[in-house]
């Protein structure tokens, strides 16, 4: 690299000024003493290993070291030549933004200013800078020294810890979950069990009950019957319970995605009420096999269908596509943490169930995995069904991902890995 | 008069089922808290239908089962179990010890008897 004159033009007072003690008599220096000098602070500078500028407020550099020059790929003739430099290293208004407002408080305070900004280099690329900058006021003209630190590999380096630890943390929460969930499965499983045995002795002494009441004593016939009713209810809680502690017991077999759908189709038709309901679908021919249990994800399907005809009372479309999509491409809206079931570029097929019903608040959506979180009241559901289901995708290392606008329509999507 | 033995390890349940069974006039019901001593009850009783709980301490059901299958008489009496498991596991291990019927507790009452019906009218 061609050596460049660092120090032009600059006077002694402002080399004092810099804190470079090279006037031991008291008496200036001239001539060859002074050259001198000059020479040994070029030498400092050329091994600093930093950028180290001074400029005036004309943006003129009076030093511009090796370290500036390596750092920017300009030299100091070019940086000098250019009528804004700031500008050509500093393209993003925002980081310029920063650059000028340094320079300003320098003035207006005189006090030192750290800031950390991005360049862009001759070769246009982008480095993370840890500006210090100084001003050495003088009558004439101020002057700011800065130093320039490359701190692109620190921010690089920081950045992988900080997705390191959102990673960890993501995967931390996804193991408290399993393991709550596994523990919530092992405790539903004995409740349940040991529920459904009293519910069996009360559903019996009802029945007796029942032969005993005439139709005539209506209160007493009512009451028989609300217990009845009553005894169900609490029969379909425990056995959702059981279903959810059991959504972990899976057969995996290579299957194609949109027979299930068809079939899972099928079994609700009874409940989708054309043509009050349009059923559109949009079906890829040459998916790739789902490594999935059959069973599992038709219930899966079945809740999405049936979610998505109940949001719709008084008609709309109801959407069922499929599709393939390569992993980058995944979105999730309400689930976090899924993230990393698939790896970058992983094909994978999704199923898409959506309805242009009555849509879920914001509020709703955020919960609307937990168990017992239901909208229906206490004789719609017991609001383990989306629990359930993903659970179900849970254990497939699938991810189902909900959507919704109120008043707009809900989107499911499942994605689920290719056999 | 059809025979029917229930072995559950409930008293309240067997007190009822007792009862809505026995109501109906068609049955005379023999209930047992434990299949400990089945054999000889069955030899004694000569039940037509046996309903058999699956978890009971000791003797379960499905250990109930085979005990009757090893015996000369309890062999052809159709069992329905009456359990409040429901796996398909504990299905599959029952109907693998030959049981007829399985229930899952809660049932109604004119659902079992509707069972027990179907069981006498193949035997």
């Amino acid at each position: 690299m061609k050596k460049t004159n660092f120090i032009n033009k600059i006077t002694v007072e402002q080399l004092e000024k810099l804190g470079v003690k090279y006037k031991k008599t008291g008496k200036r220096l001239k001539g060859k003493k002074l050259k001198g000098c000059n020479v040994q602070l070029q030498n400092i500078l050329t091994v600093i290993h930093e950028g180290v500028t001074l400029s005036d407020e004309a943006g003129h550099f009076y030093v511009y070291n090796l370290g500036m020059r390596k750092l920017t790929g300009y030299s100091v003739e070019e940086a000098n030549a250019c009528p804004d430099f700031i500008s050509l290293l500093y393209p993003d208004p925002k980081d310029r933004h920063m650059a000028l407002q340094g320079i300003e408080e320098l003035l207006e305070r005189g006090i030192n200013r750290e800031s950390e900004v991005v360049i862009t280099t001759k070769a246009g690329q982008l480095k993370n800078v840890y500006i210090s900058s100084s001003l050495i006021p003088d009558k004439n003209h101020n002057l700011f020294l800065s130093v320039y630190q490359d701190i692109t590999k620190h921010k690089q380096a920081e950045g992988a810890l900080q997705k390191a630890y959102t990673k960890l943390k993501e995967m931390q929460a996804q193991l408290i979950q399993i393991e709550k969930m596994e523990a919530i499965g092992r405790l539903a499983s004995g409740v349940a069990h040991e529920v459904k045995n009293p519910l069996g002795i009360i559903l019996q002494g009802v029945n007796y009950l029942e032969r005993k009441v005439s139709p005539e004593e209506k209160d007493t016939f009512e009451i028989v019957q609300m217990i009845k009713s009553n005894i169900k209810r609490a029969n379909n809680i425990v056995s959702a319970l059981l279903e959810f502690s059991r959504a972990g017991e899976l057969s995996f077999k290579a299957e194609d995605i949109n027979s299930v759908l068809e079939s899972s189709l099928g079994l609700v038709r009874h409940r989708i009420n054309p043509p009050e309901i349009e059923i559109v679908k949009e079906l890829a021919s040459d998916l790739p096999r789902v490594l999935i249990d059959n069973n599992k994800i038709e219930q899966v399907f079945i809740n999405a269908l049936l979610n998505a005809v109940e949001a719709m009372p008084k008609g709309g479309k109801l959407f069922i596509r499929s599709y393939m999509i390569k992993s980058n491409n995944l979105r999730r809206g309400a689930v976090r943490g899924d993230g990393d079931r698939f790896k970058l570029m992983e094909k994978a097929v999704v199923v898409q169930i959506e309805d242009t019903g009555s849509g879920i608040s914001k509020d709703n959506l955020e919960k609307i995995f937990d168990p017992f979180f239901t909208t229906k009241g206490p004789k719609g559901g017991v609001g383990l069904g989306l629990a359930i289901i993903k659970n179900i995708i849970d254990m497939h290392k699938g991810v189902i991902d909900i959507e919704s606008k109120t008043g707009k329509g809900t989107k499911v999507s499942v994605i689920l890995k290719v056999a | 008069m059809k025979k029917i033995m229930v072995v559950d390890d409930e008293p309240d349940f067997l007190k009822i089922i007792k009862l809505n069974l026995e109501e109906t006039g068609n049955y005379e019901v023999m209930t047992l808290s434990t299949a400990k001593n089945i054999i000889p009850q069955v030899h004694s009783f000569k039940p037509d239908v046996i309903l058999l709980d699956m978890r009971m301490p000791s003797i379960g059901g499905l250990d109930a089962c085979e005990m009757l299958n090893n015996d000369a008489m309890g062999e052809g009496i159709p069992i329905i179990i009456v359990s409040a498991l429901d796996k398909e596991q504990d299905k599959y291990m029952a109907y693998k010890k030959g049981v007829t019927n399985y229930l899952v507790k809660p049932i109604e009452s004119k659902d079992l008897i509707a069972a027990i019906e179907n069981c006498l009218k193949y035997k």
